[in-house]
């Protein structure tokens, strides 16, 4: 199996944040762990999303003209998408049981220990393969 | 006293006395009558004269009734007195007076006070009379002293009464001299003609070195032609009293305010003067110009002072108050005039949030006399500061209540600004910090797979430099939270021991030097944030281990008491000096090591733990000792309050920032 044989079986994951930097460090260590990453800087186009959907959604709480537990709540309130975990991300801990209340599975915050993001992935949707 | 002894009175008692020679020669005197021995005995009784006789060697052998009345006693009580052995008449000095009655000679006693009681031994009773005596002698025939005839008056109640008139002449005169008024005449000319003694209290001169002076020259320039009018009226208005104030030079240079009540008595006989009563008023004068000086600067204060100002009288009227009070609560012009407290007070509650707290405040304080502080929040968005306290005299005499209003509105804006900077800005570090904390552990990674050690390495050093950024920033947030009361805490239950030990293990591992010694003894479980009191124990060990330099150790001790979990961090290092042992917990304050600057840190994390503790329902201090180290103990309730409310009557438009 070749590299992109082995990315196309592994899990995807769709990552949600409106830094730039924080997407692509993000998106670097999930791949490093071997899932496959989608990212988008846009709350607007994940209420659009209708086919090829993730496994999972790392979702920032704080997203431009978007809250993010909006997008959590719309996720969980229709059937095709409410199976999909959500890790809600944020940078005040404060926020965390409002994000729940939102029906998010987990809760991290900013600036999180890679090891501590990659063990609460794999809690719910395992490793990559 | 001039009764003496009559001749008759006295050869009857010669007779009486010279018992022998009196019957014997019972005619010898007049031949007129003859008396027998008991006529005499009777005449010598009833007597109104106390009368005593004496033997010729000085023993009393004989008393009469007035002379039992006059002291009280018998002559049995006094057997064997002997008048010339008598210690108080020695005392008395009148002795000798008395031994030349014995030598022959009639003796007129000055007056004396004596008690023959005194003299009778058991006696303690001692009555005092004053008598005035006369003393003579018997003689016989040959001219010898048979028989010595002591009569005495007594003079007691004269002698008080002529005590007593001297003792209130003496206070008469002692008062005249020390009055504060003294008195002086003066001619029409104005020349001094007598003054009183008390001049001396008053202008401090002799009465001798003003006689036959000027008034004029003694009075205060300024004063001159307000006192030349006055003395123009008192010769114009004879026997009319005319009062003046003016100021007079003083002996020792200063100058006195004299108050003078004139009366022109040129016209009556006798005196023929200006008579002037007058006192030193001067200390009156100068209070009442403290005064009026005192009073206009409170005025300016209270106009020119950027705070409303309202003085309430016991009666609940508003009896001083400045422009600004009026214009901060808009108050009409009718409400002013009126002056009810009560009235401005229910005026006053429709400018603001909560007007039912501020009336029932108020009605509180005056109730109880009490002085407090409030913020108050208007509905059109301005805020106050509310000062007030009883207003209370040296003597405990209640003047009623005083109010300060200062608008604070701009400050808490900028206050509300600030805090809300520093919370986006934390906020905003975070993002870019969690980018570099994720791009360096990814790099880590990278370069161990290469196997490049080293650079791994140094990359895990900057993750953790990361890490103390990320620290410094939640402290930041932390504090802001803490000032602007927007902390929620995630109460749960946890076991109190466990938490402790892991916190201890985690601390230990970033410490070569410290052992960390648990003697941690609750075994319960505490309903609290336990992220929060974890961040106080990280807290308060950290700084053990950073003021610990050159000690090894720290203890940790935790106890449990009622309801009450009791924790202990204790060290062995610097110590905290005794003076600023109270400040280590207030905002941005750093305790001095023995070289300023030795412990880096940002004065944070004592505040915010501080804060916690309260606000979970405990308590947190410190005790110390310098070189020997410190211990920081803080305890709390096993089941944290749900919110710990912190008075702010007003909710903040902004919520927590995300």
């Amino acid at each position: 199996m070749n590299n992109s044989q082995l990315l196309n079986k592994s899990k995807k994951i769709l990552v949600a944040d409106d830094d730039q930097a924080i997407l692509e460090s993000t998106t670097l260590i999930l791949e490093e762990c071997g899932y496959r990453v989608e990212s988008t800087i846009d709350g607007e186009t994940i209420f659009k999303m209708k086919k090829d959907l993730p496994d999972m959604l790392l979702l920032d709480i704080w997203m431009s003209g978007q809250d993010g537990r909006e997008i959590c709540k719309f996720f969980k309130n229709k059937k095709q998408t409410k199976h999909i975990p959500i890790i809600m991300i944020s940078a005040s801990s404060d926020i965390e049981e409002s994000a729940r209340k939102a029906g998010s599975d987990d809760f991290i915050t900013k600036p999180y220990d890679m090891e501590d993001l990659i063990k609460m992935v794999e809690k719910h949707i395992g490793k990559a393969n | 006293m001039k009764k003496k002894t009559s001749p008759k009175t006295k050869q009857r008692i010669d007779i009486l006395v010279n018992k022998d020679t009196a019957i014997k020669n019972i005619s010898y005197n007049t031949g007129e009558e003859i008396y027998d021995k008991s006529t005499f005995e009777i005449i010598f009784d009833q007597s109104p004269l106390s009368t005593q006789i004496f033997t010729p060697d000085g023993t009393l052998i004989k008393v009469n009734k007035a002379w039992e009345k006059l002291w009280g006693t018998k002559l049995n009580d006094v057997k064997g007195y002997n008048i010339l052995k008598d210690k108080q008449l020695e005392e008395l000095k009148i002795l000798p007076l008395i031994y030349n009655a014995f030598s022959g000679s009639t003796i007129e006693l000055p007056p004396v006070r004596y008690s023959p009681n005194k003299t009778i031994r058991g006696v303690t009773d001692v009555k005092f009379r004053w008598t005035k005596s006369i003393i003579y002698p018997i003689k016989n025939r040959q001219g010898k002293v048979i028989r010595v005839i002591l009569q005495h008056e007594d003079i007691t109640d004269s002698k008080l009464r002529e005590s007593e008139l001297i003792e209130s002449e003496e206070r008469f005169r002692t008062l005249i001299a020390k009055s504060s008024d003294a008195i002086q005449l003066v001619d029409s000319e104005g020349k001094i003609l007598f003054t009183s003694e008390s001049i001396k209290n008053v202008l401090g001169y002799a009465p001798d070195e003003l006689k036959g002076m000027k008034i004029a020259p003694f009075i205060h320039s300024d004063d001159l032609k307000y006192f030349s009018k006055k003395i123009h009226e008192l010769l114009k208005y004879p026997k009319k009293h005319i009062t003046m104030q003016y100021r007079v030079k003083h002996k020792n240079g200063s100058w006195a305010w004299l108050e003078t009540s004139g009366v022109n008595h040129l016209k009556t006989p006798s005196i023929n003067a200006l008579v002037g009563n007058f006192r030193n008023i001067t200390k009156r004068k100068n209070n009442l110009e403290e005064l009026k000086y005192q009073k206009s600067l409170l005025l300016a204060q209270r106009e020119l002072s950027p705070e409303g100002i309202l003085v309430v009288s016991p009666e609940g009227k508003m009896v001083s108050y400045n422009k600004r009070f009026v214009q901060m609560w808009k108050f009409s012009k009718k409400l002013m005039a009126n002056g009810e407290d009560q009235h401005a007070l229910i005026d006053a509650t429709k400018h603001l949030v909560n007007p039912e707290k501020f009336i029932r405040r108020v009605q509180e304080l005056y109730e109880n006399h009490q002085a407090d502080f409030e913020e108050l929040q208007f509905k059109d968005g301005r805020i106050f500061d509310r000062y007030g306290a009883p207003v209370t005299g040296d003597d405990g005499r209640d003047y009623g209540y005083v109010w300060f209003f200062q608008d604070v509105t701009k400050r808490k804006q900028l206050e509300r600004q600030k805090d809300d900077f520093i919370s986006i800005a934390s906020h905003e570090l975070k993002t870019p910090v969690t980018s570099i904390k994720s791009y360096a552990q990814l790099l880590q990674i990278k370069f161990k797979k290469e196997g490049n050690e080293n650079a791994a390495e140094l990359l895990g050093k900057m993750n953790s430099q990361i890490d103390k950024l990320t620290n410094l920033i939640g402290d930041l947030l932390d504090v802001t939270k803490m000032t602007t009361n927007k902390v929620f805490f995630k109460n749960s239950y946890y076991m109190f021991d466990e938490l402790v030990s892991e916190l201890a293990e985690e601390i230990e591992r970033t410490t070569d030097k410290h052992k960390i010694i648990l003697k941690v003894h609750t075994q319960k479980k505490v309903f609290g944030d336990r992220e929060r009191i974890g961040q106080v124990l990280t807290n308060l060990i950290s700084n053990a281990i950073k003021y610990s330099p050159n000690s090894n150790k720290i203890i940790i001790h935790s106890s449990f008491k009622t309801d009450m979990i009791l924790v202990c961090v204790e060290d062995f290092g610097v110590g905290i000096p005794n003076d600023e042992l109270n400040k280590v917990f207030e905002r941005f304050f750093r305790i001095s090591g023995p070289s300023k600057d030795t412990f880096p840190g940002r004065g944070l994390g004592l505040y915010i733990s501080s804060e916690i503790i309260k606000r979970q329902g405990g308590k947190i201090w410190v005790e110390s000792a310098i070189g020997k180290g410190s211990s920081f103990y803080f305890k709390l309730p096993l089941i944290a309050p749900e919110e710990i409310s912190i008075e702010r009557d007003f909710a903040t438009k902004n919520n927590v920032i995300n």
